[in-house]
């Protein structure tokens, strides 16, 4: 295109500049020499002919007037004496003096020129044959005597011409060396550096190298081009260098999307891996957790057995309870694991619900105290203010105050460990804080980093000497993240450690989503309880901390209890005595009326007598208490199922038949031996099918105890099959299950069950107490449509 | 231009007749003529190359010509009496012979005839030499103080120019006159 287009420019487009200087200035030169030329030539004839002329015409007037006399007076040689004064002009060829026709005289001597006078008539100079002539008249008193006539040649003309010729000539040779001189220069100063910089340009285009610089020799036009080239080639270069850089980039990208493909089929094969390593997890959690289960059943039981004072083997009590605590800490490891694989492997949901700060702190601390106490440690709940109810995961944040406390308690050693709670404002709106405070052995700087990996302890005799997997922190870690908040470690060496769980008390986002979703299940059970008639117990809590009027009217009032609140001995007689009440509860340290004189006046009267009261106090005195008539003794602080469980026996009941459907025979047999002292009527089945048909056969059954995971029919396809009878669909269910649930069944048994219990981590009690709420409800439900 | 007109007019015709007698073998007589005819166009030629001071024409435009001698000019004076110079318009005078008692004041050019040779000197005395033009046809007038001599040679008329009197004359001589006269 660049090569057609400069063929097609016109040759003088093409042409060099070198040749263009010259040739302009060489042209320029000679059009002013040549203009220069002519005009003096014309100039130079010009004004030699007029002064031919003119001398010419003078000559002759001067001659013809000097010549008069001699006419007059026919003096023929004085004229020629005259005449030859015009020998002094060398260019006069001819004078000639003519009178009456003839000539008179003449110069040169001698010549005769016939026939001048009739060269042309009359007077005035012409010109002739390369000559100019003149005739001027002689007049002496204005009378023509005669004429004189003159011829000049045009020699010095033809001399000036030659003259002009050496001149221009001279100038011309003059005017070339000038030119050769000129475009030396030039050559030297402008078109020498230009095709070197020419060439210079082509060069570094073909080599492409931006970085050379053009050398600047002046500082004239020439100088400002290197000048903008070399800035242009900068700014060539910085594009190159872009464009070296994007190349760069490219092939990095292009090396990153490969390593990201093979990244991502890694990826894939890993999950693949994973999928089949959780599926391997899921079963074996089912398959550990179940016979885990039996065992932890059974030595509770024996543990149960062997206390009762009746049979007197106190002494075998200690071995089952080894055995029980090594299967609990099985269990608890196992959980771990399956938790912390579940987290990792994404699948690990949340479960948002409402629920009460203090109640969860009661739970925990149920749990945590024992060991506290086992180590010689001193535990102090410290809570600030009011928490309230908390949106969030309940068992996850459970589990990490769990984890936090009993690596406090662990760490410690005849120490302190402090639980504190506050609800705070900040940047991430409303928080929950929990800070596990202790002053055990601490954590060294470089531990603290690793404190939250899988597996990491801060050295290798920690688990020599205290046991433990390394899980629990990066377990609750994950957690805390998951709930939207973080875990914070404090700890200096030998001083203790302070680790702070903080989270919002509202998971936002998907939490919302949960918590509506948990929220409608809660309002279906709700519902259901409401849709139903019941009684509740009457229960009346006679104690002047407002406290635990609080807790047990958040923990007993969803389990078919009816709180009536006295804050002082007094008030509680009062009440005592104005209705009826199933079962009073007691605190012993009260001002004024203190516990023990309650329960006696309580004991002494006859509308009174036979109200079951269960004491509820931190003195530990269980002789008195029974002494004085008390029905039970529990010391505070108590769990909520240890509390249910307990007050259980004082509901208004009677016994019923229950279902349990269950494909492991070991739990068929826990649950048997379970229930055996109360007075169910239990009907076992070993799968879903099973199920339905006793429940065919068998009428009035009260509760459904259902396994999930089972052979032939399982529980969720029982669920549904009973949901399609409408005279079992009311039947209330409880699940058992070591099946990890899922979010969505989760979500899909709270609609249809009323309790989901895990195998392996419920007690006697606490099954007892949940078939107690229900069938309660269920008996009062009965009994007030009935009467 | 009138009368002056027409005598301008006429001398070339006279002329050329005068240069036909010069020319053509005549008589003697007819000669002699001739030669003062050729005499007379002389003084008329004359006067075109002297210039006379206002001071010595006593008459405002006139000129003075006296004949001195015996008549030979004949009609031949009649030619130039009347014509016009740059002068002023010539008045032929003929005095006849010279006597004492001639009355030479007036004369503005003074012409003396070869009959009055004897009297020359007594003529020049009564002329002042250096206010009147002096011409004589004899030789040697200038010797006797007279400006110019007419003299014959080779058959033509030529003169002579006294050159001591040439820067004393109140009236001017062409110089292209005195370089005739003077070689
Ligand atoms: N309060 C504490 N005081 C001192 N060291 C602590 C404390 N809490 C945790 N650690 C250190 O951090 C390590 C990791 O704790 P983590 O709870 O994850 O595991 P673990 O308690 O050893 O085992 P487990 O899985 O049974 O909880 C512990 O082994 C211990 O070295
Ligand atoms: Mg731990």
């Amino acid at each position: 295109m660049a090569r057609l287009s400069a063929d097609t420019h016109p040759w003088w487009r093409r042409t060099s500049l070198r040749l263009k200087l010259q040739s302009s200035i060489v042209g320029y030169a000679l059009l002013v020499l040549l203009i220069c030329a002519v005009s003096l030539t014309w100039f130079a004839n010009t004004y030699f002919h007029q002064k031919a002329q003119r001398d010419l015409q003078m000559l002759g007037e001067v001659l013809a007037d000097n010549s008069r006399a001699a006419v007059t007076f026919d003096d023929a040689g004085s004229a020629a004496n005259i005449l030859e004064a015009s020998k002094g002009n060398p260019h006069i060829r001819m004078a000639m003096i003519l009178k009456d026709g003839k000539v008179f005289a003449a110069y040169p001597p001698g010549i005769t020129s016939e026939g001048v006078d009739r060269l042309r008539p009359g007077d005035g100079v012409w010109l002739h044959e390369d000559h100019y002539y003149v005739s001027v008249p002689i007049v002496v008193a204005k009378d023509v005597k005669g004429r004189l006539y003159l011829q000049s040649d045009l020699q010095e003309w033809e001399e000036v011409k030659g003259n002009l010729y050496k001149v221009f000539s001279g100038l011309f040779a003059g005017l070339l060396v000038l030119t050769g001189i000129v475009s030396y220069w030039l050559n030297m100063h402008i078109t020498r550096p230009l095709s070197a910089l020419s060439t210079w340009a082509t060069q570094v285009s073909r080599a492409k190298d931006f970085n050379a610089r053009a050398v600047k020799h002046n500082d004239d036009e020439v100088g400002t081009l290197v000048d903008s080239l070399n800035t242009m080639l900068a700014e060539l270069a910085k594009q190159e260098s872009i464009r070296s850089w994007n190349e760069i980039l490219e092939t990095e990208i292009r090396e990153r999307k490969e390593v990201e493909r093979d990244l991502i089929a890694m990826r894939n094969r890993a999950e693949a891996a994973n999928q089949a390593k959780s599926q391997f997890l899921a079963n074996m959690s089912h398959e550990l957790r179940t016979p885990l289960n039996a065992i932890i059943g059974y030595s509770e039981m024996l543990q149960d057995v062997m206390t009762d004072e009746e049979l007197d083997r106190v002494e075998l009590a200690g071995d089952v309870d080894k055995i029980r605590s090594a299967g609990k800490h099985l269990l608890s490891l196992i959980n771990d694991i399956l938790d912390l694989s579940k987290i990792e492997a994404g699948k690990m949901d949340l479960s948002i619900e409402a629920f009460n700060a203090d109640e969860l702190i009661q739970d925990v601390i149920g749990t945590i105290a024992p060991l506290a106490e086992s180590r010689g440690n001193r535990l102090r709940i410290n809570v600030e203010g009011e928490i309230g109810i908390i949106y969030s995961d309940v068992t996850k944040i459970r589990q990490i105050l769990f984890n936090l406390l009993s690596n406090a308690v662990k760490f410690t050693h005849q120490g302190q460990v402090d639980l504190t709670c506050a609800r705070i404002h900040d940047v991430h709106g409303e928080q929950v804080e929990f800070s596990v405070h202790d002053s055990g052995i601490g954590i060294s700087q470089e531990n603290l980093e690793v404190l939250f990996k899988p597996f990491s302890q801060a050295d290798a005799s920690t688990t020599r000497k205290y046991g433990g997997t390394g899980l629990g922190l990066a377990i609750s870690r994950s957690y805390a993240k998951m709930l939207g908040g973080e875990i914070v470690v404090a700890s200096e060496v030998g001083k203790g450690s302070t680790f702070t769980v903080k989270f919002p008390v509202q998971m936002e986002g998907i939490g919302e989503l949960f918590a509506e979703r948990e929220a409608t299940g809660h309002e279906r059970a709700a519902s259901r309880e409401l849709d139903e008639p019941l009684e509740q117990t009457q229960l009346l809590l006679i104690d002047d901390d407002e406290a635990v009027h609080n807790i047990l009217q958040y923990q007993l009032s969803r389990h078919g209890y009816m709180i009536h609140s006295a804050m002082s001995g007094k008030e509680g007689l009062k009440k005592a005595f104005e209705e009826n009440f199933d079962v009073i509860v007691l605190d012993i340290l009260m001002p004024e009326m203190d516990g023990w004189q309650v329960l006696q006046k309580l004991k002494s009267e006859a509308k009174t007598m036979s109200i079951p009261v269960v004491l509820y106090t931190i003195v530990a005195d269980k002789e008195k208490g029974y002494a004085l008539g008390a029905d039970d003794y529990l010391v505070k602080p108590i769990s909520k199922s240890k509390l249910l469980t307990t007050l259980k026996n004082y509901r208004r009941s009677s016994s019923n038949k229950i279902l349990l459907i269950d494909d492991d025979r070991h739990t068929l047999e826990l649950v048997d031996a379970y229930l055996a002292d109360m007075d169910y009527q239990l009907i076992k089945a070993e799968n879903g099918r099973e199920g339905l048909d006793i429940l065919q056969v068998e009428q009035g059954t009260m509760i459904i105890l259902l396994d999930l995971i089972m052979p032939v029919m399982n529980g969720f396809e029982f669920i549904d099959e009973v949901r399609k009878h409408p005279e079992f669909a009311k039947i209330p269910i409880i699940v058992i299950s070591a099946h990890d649930l899922s979010n969505k069944e989760r979500s899909l048994l709270l609609q249809h069950t009323q309790v989901i219990i895990k195998k392996g981590e419920y007690s006697r009690q606490e099954l007892i107490g949940n078939i107690e709420t229900i069938l309660g409800n269920q008996r009062d439900a009965r009994k007030r449509s009935g009467s | 231009m009138g009368a002056c007109a027409q005598r301008h007019l006429s001398w070339p015709r006279w002329l050329a007749l005068g240069v036909a007698l010069v020319a053509a073998p005549a008589a003697r007589a007819q000669a002699a003529d001739v030669a003062y005819q050729i005499k007379a166009s002389y003084i008329y030629n004359f006067l075109q190359f002297v210039h006379f001071p206002t001071d010595v024409l006593q008459g405002a435009g006139t000129l003075n010509v006296c004949i001195l001698g015996e008549d030979r000019f004949g009609p031949a004076l009649d030619e130039i009496d009347g014509a016009t110079t740059p002068q002023g318009q010539l008045k032929v005078m003929r005095l006849g012979r010279f006597s004492s008692s001639a009355a030479l004041d007036g004369c503005n050019v003074l012409y003396l005839v070869d009959s009055e040779r004897q009297g020359v000197d007594s003529i020049m005395a009564k002329v002042n030499e250096t206010r009147v033009l002096t011409i004589g046809e004899f030789a040697p007038f200038i010797r006797h103080g007279g400006l110019i001599e007419l003299f014959e040679q080779n058959d033509m008329i030529r003169f002579r120019i006294n050159e001591e009197l040439l820067n004393k004359t109140a009236f001017k001589i062409d110089a292209q006159l005195v370089q005739l006269g003077v070689k």
